[in-house]
Protein backbone atom coordinates (compact mmCIF):
# COMPACT_ATOMS: atom_id res chain seq x y z
CA UNK A 1 0.00 0.00 0.00
CA UNK A 2 1.41 3.39 -0.63
CA UNK A 3 2.34 5.96 1.96
CA UNK A 4 -0.43 7.82 0.79
CA UNK A 5 -3.16 5.49 2.12
CA UNK A 6 -0.97 4.21 4.70
CA UNK A 7 -2.89 6.39 7.42
CA UNK A 8 -6.20 5.90 6.02
CA UNK A 9 -5.56 1.96 6.38
CA UNK A 10 -3.96 2.19 10.20
CA UNK A 11 -7.23 4.69 10.84
CA UNK A 12 -9.67 1.99 9.58
CA UNK A 13 -7.77 -0.78 11.90
CA UNK A 14 -8.59 1.55 14.45
CA UNK A 15 -12.78 1.66 13.90
CA UNK A 16 -14.45 -0.48 16.30
CA UNK A 17 -17.43 -2.32 15.41
CA UNK A 18 -20.44 -1.67 16.93
CA UNK A 19 -21.69 -4.08 19.60
CA UNK A 20 -24.31 -7.18 19.30
CA UNK A 21 -27.15 -6.39 20.80
CA UNK A 22 -27.74 -6.84 24.35
CA UNK A 23 -30.30 -9.99 23.75
CA UNK A 24 -27.95 -11.10 20.44
CA UNK A 25 -26.06 -14.01 22.84
CA UNK A 26 -29.42 -14.80 24.76
CA UNK A 27 -31.18 -15.47 21.53
CA UNK A 28 -27.87 -17.76 20.44
CA UNK A 29 -28.09 -19.55 23.40
CA UNK A 30 -31.59 -20.68 22.74
CA UNK A 31 -31.01 -21.26 19.65
CA UNK A 32 -27.45 -23.90 20.03
CA UNK A 33 -30.19 -25.29 22.66
CA UNK A 34 -32.72 -26.45 20.55
CA UNK A 35 -32.47 -29.94 19.02
CA UNK A 36 -30.82 -30.79 15.60
CA UNK A 37 -33.45 -31.10 12.54
CA UNK A 38 -32.98 -33.83 10.40
CA UNK A 39 -29.77 -34.09 8.19
CA UNK A 40 -30.68 -34.51 4.80
CA UNK A 41 -27.35 -36.09 3.73
CA UNK A 42 -28.91 -38.60 1.29
CA UNK A 43 -29.86 -37.06 -2.13
CA UNK A 44 -32.47 -40.24 -2.64
CA UNK A 45 -35.17 -39.19 -1.52
CA UNK A 46 -34.62 -35.61 -0.15
CA UNK A 47 -37.94 -34.44 -1.77
CA UNK A 48 -40.02 -37.01 0.09
CA UNK A 49 -38.06 -35.73 3.30
CA UNK A 50 -39.24 -32.21 3.30
CA UNK A 51 -42.20 -32.23 1.84
CA UNK A 52 -43.73 -34.91 3.36
CA UNK A 53 -45.19 -33.28 6.85
CA UNK A 54 -47.03 -30.77 4.85
CA UNK A 55 -48.79 -33.13 2.04
CA UNK A 56 -49.27 -35.18 4.98
CA UNK A 57 -51.04 -32.90 7.02
CA UNK A 58 -52.82 -31.12 4.13
CA UNK A 59 -54.03 -35.00 3.66
CA UNK A 60 -54.66 -35.62 7.46
CA UNK A 61 -56.60 -32.48 7.33
CA UNK A 62 -59.07 -33.37 4.57
CA UNK A 63 -59.34 -36.97 5.77
CA UNK A 64 -60.16 -36.12 9.60
CA UNK A 65 -62.98 -33.39 8.99
CA UNK A 66 -65.99 -34.13 7.55
CA UNK A 67 -67.03 -33.09 3.96
CA UNK A 68 -70.08 -30.80 5.31
CA UNK A 69 -67.57 -29.13 8.14
CA UNK A 70 -65.22 -28.18 5.06
CA UNK A 71 -67.60 -26.54 3.27
CA UNK A 72 -69.22 -24.86 6.86
CA UNK A 73 -65.70 -23.62 7.97
CA UNK A 74 -64.72 -21.50 4.67
CA UNK A 75 -61.79 -20.23 6.50
CA UNK A 76 -59.98 -23.30 6.70
CA UNK A 77 -57.31 -23.25 3.70
CA UNK A 78 -57.35 -26.53 1.33
CA UNK A 79 -54.16 -27.14 0.09
CA UNK A 80 -53.61 -29.28 -2.80
CA UNK A 81 -49.98 -29.38 -4.30
CA UNK A 82 -49.47 -28.03 -7.39
CA UNK A 83 -46.28 -28.57 -8.51
CA UNK A 84 -42.26 -29.42 -7.10
CA UNK A 85 -39.46 -27.94 -7.94
CA UNK A 86 -35.85 -29.08 -6.98
CA UNK A 87 -33.20 -26.80 -8.22
CA UNK A 88 -29.65 -28.43 -10.43
CA UNK A 89 -27.27 -28.90 -7.62
CA UNK A 90 -24.14 -26.11 -8.16
CA UNK A 91 -21.38 -27.85 -6.83
CA UNK A 92 -18.20 -26.15 -6.21
CA UNK A 93 -14.87 -26.63 -4.85
CA UNK A 94 -13.45 -24.38 -2.02
CA UNK A 95 -9.96 -23.25 -1.46
CA UNK A 96 -7.49 -26.08 -0.20
CA UNK A 97 -7.29 -25.86 3.56
CA UNK A 98 -4.50 -28.07 5.94
CA UNK A 99 -5.75 -31.44 7.32
CA UNK A 100 -4.61 -32.42 10.82
CA UNK A 101 -2.40 -35.07 9.27
CA UNK A 102 -0.19 -32.19 6.77
CA UNK A 103 -1.91 -32.95 3.81
CA UNK A 104 -4.07 -30.65 1.61
CA UNK A 105 -7.86 -31.06 0.38
CA UNK A 106 -10.31 -28.97 -1.41
CA UNK A 107 -13.65 -28.59 0.03
CA UNK A 108 -17.01 -30.01 -1.91
CA UNK A 109 -19.70 -27.59 -1.25
CA UNK A 110 -22.72 -28.79 -2.61
CA UNK A 111 -25.81 -26.18 -2.89
CA UNK A 112 -29.63 -26.67 -4.24
CA UNK A 113 -32.91 -25.62 -3.66
CA UNK A 114 -36.48 -27.50 -3.43
CA UNK A 115 -39.80 -25.44 -3.97
CA UNK A 116 -42.94 -27.09 -3.45
CA UNK A 117 -46.58 -25.34 -4.95
CA UNK A 118 -49.43 -25.28 -2.96
CA UNK A 119 -52.54 -23.79 -4.64
CA UNK A 120 -55.58 -23.57 -1.53
CA UNK A 121 -58.55 -24.49 -3.57
CA UNK A 122 -61.18 -22.43 -1.92
CA UNK A 123 -59.33 -19.38 -2.26
CA UNK A 124 -56.76 -19.07 -5.03
CA UNK A 125 -54.36 -18.02 -2.81
CA UNK A 126 -50.82 -19.95 -3.18
CA UNK A 127 -48.68 -21.24 -1.20
CA UNK A 128 -44.84 -21.66 -1.82
CA UNK A 129 -42.39 -23.81 0.46
CA UNK A 130 -38.71 -22.54 -0.62
CA UNK A 131 -35.85 -24.56 1.21
CA UNK A 132 -32.43 -23.63 0.78
CA UNK A 133 -29.60 -26.13 0.96
CA UNK A 134 -26.09 -26.09 1.92
CA UNK A 135 -23.85 -28.29 2.61
CA UNK A 136 -19.92 -29.25 2.67
CA UNK A 137 -20.12 -32.57 1.63
CA UNK A 138 -16.68 -34.45 1.43
CA UNK A 139 -12.98 -32.96 0.89
CA UNK A 140 -11.15 -33.92 -2.31
CA UNK A 141 -7.44 -35.03 -1.37
CA UNK A 142 -4.85 -33.22 -3.23
CA UNK A 143 -1.37 -33.91 -3.97
CA UNK A 144 1.49 -31.60 -2.78
CA UNK A 145 4.88 -31.69 -4.71
CA UNK B 1 -9.14 -14.04 14.28
CA UNK B 2 -8.31 -16.34 17.22
CA UNK B 3 -9.67 -20.31 16.16
CA UNK B 4 -12.97 -21.35 16.94
CA UNK B 5 -12.41 -23.66 20.46
CA UNK B 6 -13.28 -27.09 20.47
CA UNK B 7 -13.75 -28.11 23.86
CA UNK B 8 -16.12 -26.33 26.69
CA UNK B 9 -20.02 -25.78 25.47
CA UNK B 10 -19.68 -22.35 26.98
CA UNK B 11 -16.80 -21.08 25.07
CA UNK B 12 -18.98 -20.04 21.99
CA UNK B 13 -19.77 -17.13 24.37
CA UNK B 14 -16.82 -15.66 24.58
CA UNK B 15 -15.78 -16.96 21.00
CA UNK B 16 -19.05 -14.42 19.84
CA UNK B 17 -17.97 -11.44 22.39
CA UNK B 18 -14.56 -11.23 20.76
CA UNK B 19 -15.73 -11.77 16.94
CA UNK B 20 -19.32 -10.80 17.03
CA UNK B 21 -18.96 -7.03 16.26
CA UNK B 22 -16.78 -7.84 13.45
CA UNK B 23 -19.29 -10.47 12.08
CA UNK B 24 -22.32 -8.34 12.48
CA UNK B 25 -20.74 -5.73 10.79
CA UNK B 26 -20.25 -8.18 7.23
CA UNK B 27 -23.71 -9.37 7.54
CA UNK B 28 -25.38 -5.94 8.20
CA UNK B 29 -23.43 -5.25 4.73
CA UNK B 30 -25.47 -7.61 3.23
CA UNK B 31 -28.41 -7.35 4.56
CA UNK B 32 -31.51 -4.35 4.47
CA UNK B 33 -31.73 -3.91 8.41
CA UNK B 34 -30.40 -4.29 11.67
CA UNK B 35 -33.33 -6.56 12.78
CA UNK B 36 -32.02 -8.83 9.27
CA UNK B 37 -28.36 -8.65 10.03
CA UNK B 38 -28.86 -9.98 13.73
CA UNK B 39 -30.95 -13.02 12.07
CA UNK B 40 -28.38 -13.67 9.54
CA UNK B 41 -25.63 -13.77 11.95
CA UNK B 42 -27.18 -15.76 14.64
CA UNK B 43 -28.53 -18.39 11.77
CA UNK B 44 -25.01 -18.14 9.90
CA UNK B 45 -22.95 -18.69 13.60
CA UNK B 46 -25.23 -21.36 14.74
CA UNK B 47 -24.91 -23.41 11.57
CA UNK B 48 -21.00 -22.97 11.80
CA UNK B 49 -20.90 -23.71 15.53
CA UNK B 50 -22.91 -26.69 15.19
CA UNK B 51 -22.09 -28.02 11.70
CA UNK B 52 -18.67 -26.58 10.70
CA UNK B 53 -16.36 -25.52 13.34
CA UNK B 54 -14.60 -28.74 12.95
CA UNK B 55 -13.63 -28.77 9.37
CA UNK B 56 -10.47 -28.30 8.74
CA UNK B 57 -9.23 -24.80 7.29
CA UNK B 58 -9.56 -21.33 8.22
CA UNK B 59 -12.82 -21.50 10.12
CA UNK B 60 -12.62 -17.24 9.65
CA UNK B 61 -13.66 -17.73 5.77
CA UNK B 62 -16.27 -20.71 6.91
CA UNK B 63 -18.13 -18.17 9.18
CA UNK B 64 -17.83 -15.25 6.34
CA UNK B 65 -19.37 -17.97 3.87
CA UNK B 66 -21.99 -19.64 6.47
CA UNK B 67 -22.72 -15.10 6.60
CA UNK B 68 -23.28 -14.77 3.03
CA UNK B 69 -25.02 -17.80 2.20
CA UNK B 70 -27.78 -16.82 5.34
CA UNK B 71 -28.06 -13.26 3.87
CA UNK B 72 -28.36 -14.84 0.39
CA UNK B 73 -31.41 -17.07 1.36
CA UNK B 74 -32.84 -14.10 3.54
CA UNK B 75 -32.43 -11.85 0.85
CA UNK B 76 -34.41 -14.34 -1.62
CA UNK B 77 -37.31 -14.68 0.47
CA UNK B 78 -37.70 -11.41 1.20
CA UNK B 79 -37.60 -10.47 -2.59
CA UNK B 80 -40.90 -12.66 -2.44
CA UNK B 81 -42.39 -10.89 0.21
CA UNK B 82 -41.40 -7.42 -0.68
CA UNK B 83 -43.17 -7.64 -4.23
CA UNK B 84 -45.92 -7.09 -2.42
CA UNK B 85 -44.87 -5.46 0.88
CA UNK B 86 -42.74 -2.75 -0.90
CA UNK B 87 -39.61 -3.94 1.08
CA UNK B 88 -38.03 -0.86 3.58
CA UNK B 89 -35.27 0.46 1.55
CA UNK B 90 -31.71 -0.64 2.45
CA UNK B 91 -30.62 1.84 5.12
CA UNK B 92 -26.90 1.10 5.40
CA UNK B 93 -25.68 5.12 4.78
CA UNK B 94 -27.83 6.22 7.65
CA UNK B 95 -27.43 3.68 10.74
CA UNK B 96 -24.34 3.42 12.61
CA UNK B 97 -21.91 0.67 11.89
CA UNK B 98 -19.23 1.58 14.21
CA UNK B 99 -18.80 2.49 17.76
CA UNK B 100 -19.01 6.20 18.42
CA UNK B 101 -15.25 7.23 17.42
CA UNK B 102 -13.76 9.28 20.67
CA UNK B 103 -12.46 12.13 17.66
CA UNK B 104 -13.90 13.80 15.11
CA UNK B 105 -11.24 12.09 12.17
CA UNK B 106 -12.21 8.94 13.17
CA UNK B 107 -16.10 9.52 13.68
CA UNK B 108 -15.94 11.07 9.56
CA UNK B 109 -13.83 8.39 8.54
CA UNK B 110 -17.20 6.25 9.74
CA UNK B 111 -19.03 8.11 8.23
CA UNK B 112 -16.83 8.07 4.64
CA UNK B 113 -17.21 4.06 4.99
CA UNK B 114 -20.69 4.36 4.37
CA UNK B 115 -20.04 6.49 1.78
CA UNK B 116 -18.01 4.20 -0.80
CA UNK B 117 -19.27 2.85 -3.64
CA UNK B 118 -20.84 -0.86 -3.17
CA UNK B 119 -18.33 -2.51 -4.52
CA UNK B 120 -15.61 -1.01 -2.93
CA UNK B 121 -17.00 -0.86 0.52
CA UNK B 122 -17.87 -4.81 0.39
CA UNK B 123 -14.23 -5.02 -0.49
CA UNK B 124 -12.91 -3.17 2.98
CA UNK B 125 -15.31 -4.93 5.09
CA UNK B 126 -14.32 -7.94 4.16
CA UNK B 127 -10.82 -6.93 4.10
CA UNK B 128 -11.01 -5.32 6.83
CA UNK B 129 -12.99 -6.38 9.81
CA UNK B 130 -13.75 -10.07 7.68
CA UNK B 131 -9.98 -10.73 7.93
CA UNK B 132 -9.99 -12.18 4.83
CA UNK B 133 -6.89 -12.01 1.83
CA UNK B 134 -7.63 -10.66 -1.22
CA UNK B 135 -8.13 -14.37 -3.00
CA UNK B 136 -10.54 -14.92 -0.31
CA UNK B 137 -12.29 -11.57 -0.84
CA UNK B 138 -12.11 -12.54 -4.61
CA UNK B 139 -13.78 -15.79 -3.84
CA UNK B 140 -16.87 -14.54 -1.73
CA UNK B 141 -17.47 -11.79 -4.59
CA UNK B 142 -17.03 -14.02 -7.36
CA UNK B 143 -14.20 -11.84 -8.34
CA UNK B 144 -10.26 -12.50 -8.83
CA UNK B 145 -8.28 -11.29 -5.95
CA UNK B 146 -6.33 -8.67 -8.32
CA UNK B 147 -9.79 -7.61 -8.66
CA UNK B 148 -10.58 -7.13 -5.12
CA UNK B 149 -6.90 -5.64 -4.46
CA UNK B 150 -7.70 -2.95 -6.73
CA UNK B 151 -11.11 -2.27 -5.12
CA UNK B 152 -9.71 -2.15 -1.76
CA UNK B 153 -6.53 0.69 -3.11
CA UNK B 154 -9.27 2.87 -4.94
CA UNK B 155 -11.33 2.52 -1.78
CA UNK B 156 -8.39 3.84 0.37
CA UNK B 157 -8.29 6.39 -2.09
CA UNK B 158 -11.64 7.81 -2.05
CA UNK B 159 -11.93 7.26 1.91
CA UNK B 160 -8.79 9.56 1.31
CA UNK B 161 -10.53 12.28 -0.86
CA UNK B 162 -13.96 11.38 1.59
CA UNK B 163 -12.01 12.62 4.45
CA UNK B 164 -10.31 15.24 3.43
CA UNK B 165 -13.31 17.11 1.91
CA UNK B 166 -15.28 16.61 5.20
CA UNK B 167 -12.80 17.63 7.60
CA UNK B 168 -12.17 20.81 5.34
CA UNK B 169 -15.97 21.44 5.40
Amino acid sequence: MTDDTRDIEEALRQLRPRALSPGFQASVARALAEPEAPSHRSKVIPFLAWSAPIAAAAALALVLLPSGEIAADAAQPELRLVRAEQAPSEVALLEPVKLQDGSFARPMRVRWSNAAHYRDVRRGAELIQYAPHDEIVGLVPMETY
Amino acid sequence: MPDAPTTAPGDWQAWLAENGPRLRLIARHWSRSDADADDILQEAFVRYWKHQRHLPGDPNALIVTSIRRAAMDLGRQTDRRGRREQVVANDIETVALFELPDDGRHAALAAAVTQLPEEQREVVVLHQWGDLTFAQVGEQLGISANTAASRWRYALTNLKKLLASTLHD
